[in-house]
């Protein structure tokens, strides 16, 4: 597989039916990316996290997706029924949602959890499941894996609860990992560990990471390129390192408006909107 | 000028007997009025416990507090003339607003609980104050934006005409457009009214915009009082303090060179 093809999406549109006639609220999405960092940026209501669901086949009923072309690796994610889904998720593609306290299971232990992956893409005996699940637990950065292992969600703080959700996704060594506000629900100091680690495994093992946020800065300091959603499209694409070349005045009004220390105690600039960046 | 608002030596516990969980402790300070004071710190680390006992909303601690010149009695609930005084902002305005009250409910509900009798008027006032106008008044929470219910929330804590204002988190459920929005409004409001303000949150950033000055909360305790000029131009002296900046380098506005 050559780099430049991890995943290959063009014209991918989202639909929900509605009293007249379907909304898209995802349109014409398209991104190309290797083993790198992209990240995704945008407000409430943008479409971020449905075109990140929709990536992964997990638009819920009445939503519809279209895409001209969906691959991901050589797999044509176009043609996939559910149990193809499934064969894809988990092992191909994974997702850490934004509060662990919500997306773990709260009656299963961890250890289950995270071998439940195993259990269900690869044949391996129960002693070599508990290994590999130790041993990922450990790469997360956590301490007392044998604790963690036999732990239910409730014992774990937000920061262990996010790490053990990293590793029930890394754990079948994906080739893409879907981020999703990843640690807006944590604390600002965990945050911070988070983030690091989440880059630094993503980065030493080669997977392509998505990294969906509302928080721009945030975003650019651990992608390599950005994405820019407002009202469903894509109305601009970043590089990470240089966001002061952003063009679009959408970009530039949510950097405007984060407060700043030249701003103390006066007004911040407010984004006025303009109906022509729906068509952009 | 007195102060309008005393803590001294406060302990807030959550739970009984074996239970009990120290929350708050020792904690002191004194804000001036007019004064917008922050309360900056990590999870668990009783900023909103704290603001929560000055809210009369939680019975559980000892010490001293005296609020707009009144002292409180621990472990009761204060009088409703309290109330009036003392007004909160919650963080998430998708859960502080009763679903099935409309905006008209939600604000006339304090009005006529305090015995204004200019209700009708103070609606009117307090909505265009908060720039929503009065095609707002008769909707649901359901059918405002994050920012339009926040807005709400607002107007009726300002609806009272309170002397101290107290707000815990209110922006950080919001987008940062219209995080912007509502501290511009929280402005506005700070320069129209004679209000005191101590606001939580865990973004210095925006505490560092807002506030005059700061007090840092670790593990329950103050552990650094600042200006918010010390914090801009991070003469800080504590570990955690430092941790902290250094976590929202880059995250939020606060610039590293500055």
């Amino acid at each position: 597989m050559t780099d430049a093809s991890l995943l290959d999406i063009e014209g991918l549109t989202v639909s929900f039916p509605s009293d007249s006639g379907r909304v898209s609220v995802v349109r014409d999405f398209a991104l190309r990316m290797g083993r790198e960092k992209i990240g995704i940026v945008g407000e409430s209501g943008s479409g971020k996290s449905i075109t990140a669901r929709a990536i992964l086949g997990l638009v819920p009923h009445p939503g519809q997706t279209t895409a001209r072309r969906m691959q991901l690796g050589n797999r044509n994610l176009l043609a996939l029924d559910s149990a193809g889904w499934r064969g894809i998720r988990g092992k191909y593609a994974g997702m850490i949602m934004q509060d662990p306290k919500f997306s773990l299971n709260p009656v299963m232990r961890i250890g289950d959890q995270i071998t439940e992956t195993l259990r269900l893409h690869e044949k391996l005996d129960r002693a070599e499941q508990r290994r590999r699940a130790i041993a990922i637990l450990q790469a997360v950065g956590i301490d007392d894996p044998e604790r963690v292992y036999a732990a239910y969600p409730h014992e774990l703080s937000g920061g262990m609860g996010q790490r053990a959700m990293i590793a029930a996704m890394l754990i079948s060594s994906p080739e893409l990992i879907i981020a999703d506000e990843p640690t807006s629900a944590l604390d600002v100091l965990v945050r911070e560990q988070v983030l690091k680690l989440l880059d630094d495994l993503v980065t030493t093992r080669g997977i392509g990471l998505i990294l969906i946020s509302h928080d721009l800065p945030m975003v650019a300091r651990f992608c390599d390129r950005i994405l820019v959603m407002y009202r469903g499209r894509i109305v601009e694409t970043l590089d990470a390192h240089h966001l002061d070349r952003a063009n679009h005045p959408y970009t530039k009004g949510l950097m405007a408006c984060l407060p700043q220390p030249a701003y103390r105690g006066q007004m911040l600039p407010s984004l006025s909107r303009d109906p022509a960046w729906e068509q952009a | 000028m007195n102060a309008t608002i005393v803590i001294q030596g406060v302990d807030v516990f959550h739970g009984q007997g074996a239970q009990r969980f120290h929350a708050v402790k020792q904690a002191s300070l004194s804000i001036a009025p007019r004064e917008t004071f922050g309360l900056v710190g990590g999870s668990g680390s009783g900023k909103s416990s704290l603001l929560r006992v000055l809210a009369g909303l939680s019975p559980n601690w000892s010490g001293s507090i005296t609020m707009a010149g009144e002292a409180m009695p621990p472990g009761q609930r204060p009088p409703r003339a309290f109330h009036r005084h003392v007004q909160m902002v919650f963080q998430d305005p998708y859960a502080s607003l009763n679903p099935r009250h409309t905006v008209d409910r939600i604000l006339s509900e304090g009005l006529a609980l305090h015995g204004f009798r200019d209700a009708e008027q103070r609606i009117r006032d307090v909505l265009d104050q908060v720039g929503l106008g009065p095609r707002f008044r008769f909707r649901y929470p359901h059918e405002l934006s994050g920012g339009q219910r926040q807005r709400v929330a607002i107007a009726r804590a300002i609806s009272l005409e309170p002397q101290i204002l107290l707000l815990d988190e209110p922006t950080s459920a919001l987008d940062a457009s219209v995080q912007a929005e509502i501290l511009n409004l929280l402005m506005t409001i700070r320069q129209q009214r004679p209000v005191t303000c101590v606001f939580v949150s865990h973004d210095l950033a925006v505490i560092a915009h807002i506030c005059d000055r700061v007090a840092v909360m670790q593990h329950g305790s103050i552990v650094e009082h600042l200006t918010a000029d010390e914090l801009i131009s991070r003469q800080v002296s504590h570990p955690y303090t430092r941790q902290l900046l250094a976590a929202s380098e880059g995250l939020s506005g606060i610039d590293p060179a500055a």
